[in-house]
């Protein structure tokens, strides 16, 4: 099975604190993978390296064999937690933004989510709720046909309604050839979509495994699982 | 990096619509003054312009501010583009903003004095002047926004926090500063020797400082370059 | 299919259970196309390899075929409903009579207890 995530003893430290301390996590082909924890805990740090805007004070890690660049920014579609767009634009320009930069976006399947998403192309970004500004976000990034999609916290700050269909959208842009991570606080929702499961704290990845195996051989949820390890 | 100069500019449209607008405002007023403010009247235009001149440059600044510390920086800097291509499009995108509202405040200062000024610069035929002083317009642009971008670049990236970070890149500035015109008059005391093309202009420049100038800015250019691509922690 | 699903236990277990639910009610029968993986998936909100591995389950047990390009079918091997009707009827009162066992129930007490309540056990619409 072809690995397109692969860091090993990844390190991140800042002036006064370690963010990540020797982080070795491999991401398959194909599958989905939950990074669990809590805040703090060095996850939003590991998504940020993978996405190439964040460099590693020590390890190494690639995606589909390269170091973070220009090469990876181009098949890696991520998800930041902040509101990125620029102010002055409408979604319409925001979808020309996407597609002029990344030759994997996908424009028919831009209009289809956004008619799922319940987005007018032609309202200004400025007048938008939150929740439909993480619709949106979550629309352009699941647009491309990128190898590996990072989503922080796709579900954060979302009405329940909403995120039916951020999962609905996550679900059915599923394909063998690419693979996602996700990480969330909101376990509960979301627990099903994992093919594997990784728990990450203060900088350390305590417990990693098959979601499925795990819930077999603990005899627990997911969500009960992270309660446990994280008290 | 067309896209994103495009962009970009599309983005700042309002911007500079906004400064071009007060120009012309302005010197529409002023021109409602020609008969009782006099010679007062150029000169405020001037002021004017040189002030819209300043804004901009300074808002060009901010941009590039607002992408290393802020959010938009998210969108810029996880797009496939290498440092190279972000720094140059930053450059090319300001130098058109600021020569808009250049030609903009100069086109209404010839109105205001009626093409006096136009006509006397054509009629004295020094064309490779007007043509050097163009250039010189330019370059001055681009290697002072260099030099600056720089400055903010490693500010950013060497020093944690935004207040801290900007202080730190205005000190960077100022030092380099220094330095850079201390090296100049070193290099031009050293190599006293110029160009001159008198056969057909009056222009001359030292070539040891103008050699100089140029090595710098392609460093500076490079390194602000590297830097975003391979160092920058957002 | 409705979306309650367990998760302390595996899911695609659950999933193949519903399946084999629905053979022996007869909702499903034979040759007929079970839904695609993605669109399973997608209804019941899990990830299409936990559905993949369902059916690959079932496919392996004998209850499902697969036909590349077509799709996944419900089985058509003689007495299939009624095997799979028996095994999970053994299941259910495996665990039933271990519980009753273990409340204290005797062997006759237990039969005694069925007859008594089997005619007010109603399904609740």
């Amino acid at each position: 099975m072809y690995n397109i995530l692969k860091a090993e003893n990844l390190c991140k430290s800042y002036f006064n604190k370690k963010a990540l301390q020797g982080v070795n996590l491999t991401i398959q082909q194909g599958k989905i993978v939950g990074l669990l924890g809590p805040n703090g805990s060095g996850k939003t740090t590991f998504l940020k390296i993978a996405a190439g805007i964040l460099h590693p004070s020590a390890g190494q890690i690639v995606i589909d064999g390269q170091e973070p660049g220009v090469y990876t920014k181009g098949i890696v579609s991520y998800l930041p937690d902040t509101e990125y767009f620029l102010k002055w634009m409408k979604i319409k320009d925001a979808v020309q933004y996407f597609k002029d930069f990344y030759a994997d976006f996908d424009e028919q399947k831009a209009s289809e989510l956004l008619k799922f998403m319940k987005l007018d192309v032609n309202s200004s970004i400025k007048s938008l709720s939150k929740g439909m500004k993480e619709k949106l976000k979550l629309t352009l990034v699941l647009s491309r046909k990128a190898k590996l999609y990072i989503l922080d916290e796709p579900l954060g700050g979302v009405d329940p309604t909403a995120r039916e269909k951020i999962l609905d959208a996550i679900i059915n842009n599923f394909s063998e050839t690419s693979s996602m991570i996700i990480t969330t606080h909101l376990v509960n929702d979301i627990e099903r979509i994992f093919d594997e499961v990784a728990f990450i704290n203060d900088g350390e990845i305590v417990l990693q495994g098959n979601a499925e195996e795990l819930r077999q051989s603990k005899n627990k949820s997911i969500d009960e699982l992270y309660r446990e390890v994280f008290q | 990096m067309l896209n994103l100069i495009k962009f970009e500019l599309r983005g700042r449209l309002l911007t500079i619509l906004g400064i071009c607008f007060t120009v012309i405002i302005g010197n529409l007023f002023l021109m409602t003054k020609v008969g009782s403010w006099q010679i007062a009247v150029p000169i405020l235009s001037t002021f004017l312009g040189v002030g819209a001149l300043v804004v901009m440059f300074i808002s060009t600044l901010t941009l590039m501010s607002d992408y290393l510390y802020n959010d938009q920086g998210y969108l810029l800097f996880t797009l496939p583009q290498s440092g190279v291509s972000i720094t140059a499009s930053r450059l090319i995108t300001a130098v058109f903003e600021i020569s808009i509202v250049a030609i903009v405040s100069l086109f209404m200062f010839c109105l205001l004095d009626q093409g006096r000024m136009l006509n006397s610069v054509l009629q004295s035929n020094e064309i490779y002047e007007l043509l050097y002083s163009i250039l010189m317009y330019l370059w001055t642009i681009v290697s002072v926004l260099t030099f600056i971008y720089f400055c903010i670049v490693v500010g950013r990236i060497a020093l944690k926090g935004k207040k801290i970070g900007k202080i730190g890149s205005f000190i960077i500035f100022f030092l380099l500063s220094i330095a850079r015109n201390g090296l100049t008059m070193i290099i031009s005391n050293f190599f006293p020797q110029m160009v001159e093309l008198d056969s057909f202009t009056t222009i001359s420049f030292n070539i040891g400082s103008t050699l100089f100038d140029i090595v710098t800015f392609v460093i500076l250019f490079m390194a602000t370059s590297y830097l975003l691509e391979h160092k920058l922690d957002l | 299919m409705d979306l309650e699903f367990d998760d302390k236990m595996p899911i695609y277990l659950q999933i193949m259970d519903r399946i084999k639910m629905d053979i022996v009610m007869e909702k499903l029968r034979a040759k007929d196309k079970l839904p695609s993986v993605r669109e399973m998936a997608t209804q019941l909100k899990v990830n299409p390899n936990t559905l993949q591995r369902a059916y690959q389950e079932l496919e392996r047990l004998g209850i499902v075929y697969t036909q590349r390009g077509m799709g996944t079918f419900v089985g058509e091997r003689e007495n299939m409903v009624d095997n799979l009707k028996q095994e999970m009827a053994k299941e259910v009162m495996d665990s039933f009579i271990l519980r009753m066992k273990r409340l204290g129930f005797t062997e006759e007490e237990i039969i005694e207890n069925i007859s008594k309540n089997i005619i007010e056990v109603k399904e609740h619409v």
